[in-house]
């Protein structure tokens, strides 16, 4: 028999039970379904994350911090570092470093600038207009990165001047006409010292940044302001909680190559801290998302799992009904092999009816999904398109769906192939 | 032609093996017609099969036409089977869901044959048996007589030299079993197809220029019409 008769026979044959044919179609549909969307899902998030991250640029510098300490009760007991600082939030104790450990840092070979990263609270900005407005956070400058401004520039680190980058959601607010308008304006930022007496500093506004996953709603500013705002924040208090630092940055000299960049990082770490690229920064955050997107894929392979042994049963019954049919086309001169293939088809087209719809269900779903966050809750993020579907990745789905729906198929199949047409044909 | 020789057929091993089938030998010669009978047990419907290929004998060799069959391939046997056998049985074993036409097609289907090429052999295959106007119906709505016609027509459908039967009039009523036979009888003797019926038909097997009687796996009777 041709190949286009045997497709052409199957997918007849599937006409032939239709209300069998579509409930078998529609288990594979709701596993195919899902798998798409989670697939979508990751993709968007990956795609915005390596977007808005990895053209991110800070190719040269290391983000530094002290080795944690264990606090998983089953490790061994860890005996007490009298020089080592800490710092309790939560009744959590970490490891932190002071300033011995920014000299050590900045002694390794090729390291040309150690910033400590502060986290100064600030208690009101203040534009050219009257009102006072909350502000989530501060976010320092690390010197690289590159920064999506409408308008400006991002901080300088070199600069002698308080410089800070506002959000576009702020900008009339502040009094300003535009984005444009907002640049060269200043900005007065009030913070709290420790006794709880208010201070402020001026700033100038040298960009406006749109908001990202990094900045979650911060400001940007450059050392300069930070190390003001900090000294407001931490006023009178002793050196050993001042100096007492989460992660510093290690800027390191241009024109390395990545190995030499990785080396120098193996320099500090061996010196008992931790580094780490912003490269691998991204790399835990693409991590997390993907192993989210593992757990909740796995869900939608139990469901094409179950899927399939609804495929397997439709076959046998087919099989069972149509033991004469084949019988007599195997006396008509049918071979095994191309009764196997006949109701490997069925099984594989069953795969692909399911996953097509699954597929093309998923996405008007996940796109209407992306739309709607887009305008809600995604409004601020630029660029993020929550589910996406690479070509490449539907293919794929599809392409595995219908190898799962030829497996299950080839139990059936074969007892087809194997009937031999004399019992097949036998009076009854 | 077709010759037998020496065939056996047994089941099992040892002590319960069961012989169908003791040293059968004859030979059917071109556009011949024979009729096989004998009660059941008698290894008459496994005389059949094995002719028709549809089995392979214990002992023993089949030749179609001087080439022995017990050194071809499965592929090959398939291949001889769709292009040269012909078959009609008792119960019709039609799809009822298809059309007349669909169930006619069948055995081109298999063999390969283009789409417009079958339609136009099937076609001409249902006007040799008169159910050209029922082309398109449902194989379902069609009487006994008219299934085991349409069957007719699969069997001719791609030339065979030699068209098996088994029964084939066991499920229908005298008057049509009648024209059925004549139908049968009638294409025998215009095509020049050889007939090899199984029945219990005394009837149908006089109309036969041979007749070969079984019993328990042997030949008891050999007979040949007088005409």
């Amino acid at each position: 028999m041709r190949y286009i008769d045997i497709i052409a026979t199957a997918n007849h044959n599937l006409k032939r039970n239709k209300l069998r044919t579509i409930l078998t179609i529609v288990a594979v549909f709701i596993g195919s379904f899902t798998i798409t969307l989670t697939v979508g899902l990751n993709a968007g998030v990956n795609d915005y994350i390596s977007k808005q991250l990895g053209t991110l640029g800070g190719d040269n510098v290391l983000i530094v911090t002290a080795k944690g300490m264990n606090s998983a009760p089953t490790s061994e007991p860890k005996e007490y570092n009298p020089n080592q600082s800490t710092n309790s939030t939560f009744g959590l104790t970490i490891n932190t470093m002071n300033d011995v450990d920014v000299a050590k840092i900045k002694s390794v070979d090729k390291v040309t600038k150690v910033t400590p990263q502060l986290i100064p609270t600030v208690s009101y900005i203040q534009g050219s207009s009257d009102k006072k407005y909350q502000l989530a956070s501060v976010n320092q400058m690390v010197d690289g990165i590159k920064v999506d401004v409408v308008a400006g520039s991002a901080p300088d680190n070199n600069s002698t001047d308080n410089q800070i980058d506002i959000l576009p959601s702020y900008v009339s607010v502040l009094g300003f006409k535009d984005n444009t308008d907002a640049v060269g304006k200043t900005l007065t930022i009030a913070a709290k010292t420790p006794l709880g007496l208010i201070q402020t500093v001026e700033a100038k506004i040298v960009g406006v940044q749109n908001d990202s996953l990094l900045a979650s709603g911060g400001f940007m500013i450059n050392d300069h302001l930070t190390r003001q705002l900090y000294d407001i924040t931490t006023e009178g208090m002793p050196d050993s909680i001042r100096n007492n630092y989460y992660a510093v940055v290690a800027t390191i000299s241009s024109g390395m190559t990545e190995k030499e960049i990785t080396d120098v990082k193996n320099m500090v770490k061996d010196l008992g801290y931790n580094a780490m690229t912003v490269r691998d920064r991204i790399g835990t955050v693409s991590t997390i998302i993907n192993a989210i997107s593992y757990a909740l894929i796995g869900f939608g392979a139990v469901a094409l799992l179950a899927a399939s042994f609804g495929v397997i049963n439709t076959l046998f019954m087919a099989v069972q009904e149509r033991t004469k049919e084949i019988g007599l086309m195997k006396a008509v001169g049918m071979s095994g092999g191309r009764v196997f293939i006949l109701f490997s088809i069925e099984a594989i087209l069953l795969g692909f009816w399911g996953s097509l719809i699954g597929m093309s269900l998923a996405y008007v779903v996940g796109s209407g999904l992306s739309n709607y966050a887009s305008q809600t809750f995604l409004k601020d993020l630029k660029g993020f398109t929550l589910i996406e579907f690479p070509i490449t990745y539907l293919l794929i789905v599809m392409g595995v769906v219908m190898l799962i729906a030829y497996l299950a198929g080839t139990l059936p199949a074969r007892r087809a192939a194997k009937l031999n047409p004399i019992d097949a044909l036998r009076y009854e | 032609m077709i010759e037998v020789k020496n065939i056996s057929k047994t089941y099992g091993k040892n002590e319960n093996s069961f012989t169908a089938l003791h040293d059968v030998s004859f030979k059917i010669s071109d556009g011949s017609s024979l009729a096989i009978l004998g009660k059941s047990g008698s290894g008459k419907s496994t005389l059949m099969h094995i002719l028709a290929l549809l089995d392979k004998p214990t002992k023993g060799s089949v030749l179609i036409d001087d080439s022995d069959t017990s050194e071809m391939t499965s592929h090959e046997l398939d291949k001889l089977r769709n292009e040269k056998f012909g078959f009609v049985f008792q119960q019709f074993f039609m799809n009822s869901n298809d059309t007349v036409l669909d169930n006619v097609i069948l055995p081109l289907k298999v063999a390969g044959v283009t789409k417009r090429e079958r339609k136009r052999r099937a076609l001409e295959a249902l006007k040799a048996v008169e159910m050209l106007d029922k082309a398109k119906n449902k194989a379902s709505d069609l009487s006994g007589g008219q299934k085991q016609r349409v069957c007719i027509a699969r069997a001719l459908v791609n030339n065979p030299s030699i068209i098996f039967a088994d029964e084939p009039t066991g499920n229908l009523d005298t008057a049509t079993g009648d024209v059925i036979e004549n139908l049968l009888f009638g294409l025998h003797k215009d095509k020049g197809i050889t007939l090899i019926i199984v029945t219990h038909d005394a009837d149908l097997a006089a109309k036969c220029e041979e007749n070969i009687y079984m019993r328990d796996g042997k030949i008891v009777t050999k007979r040949e019409a007088k005409l």
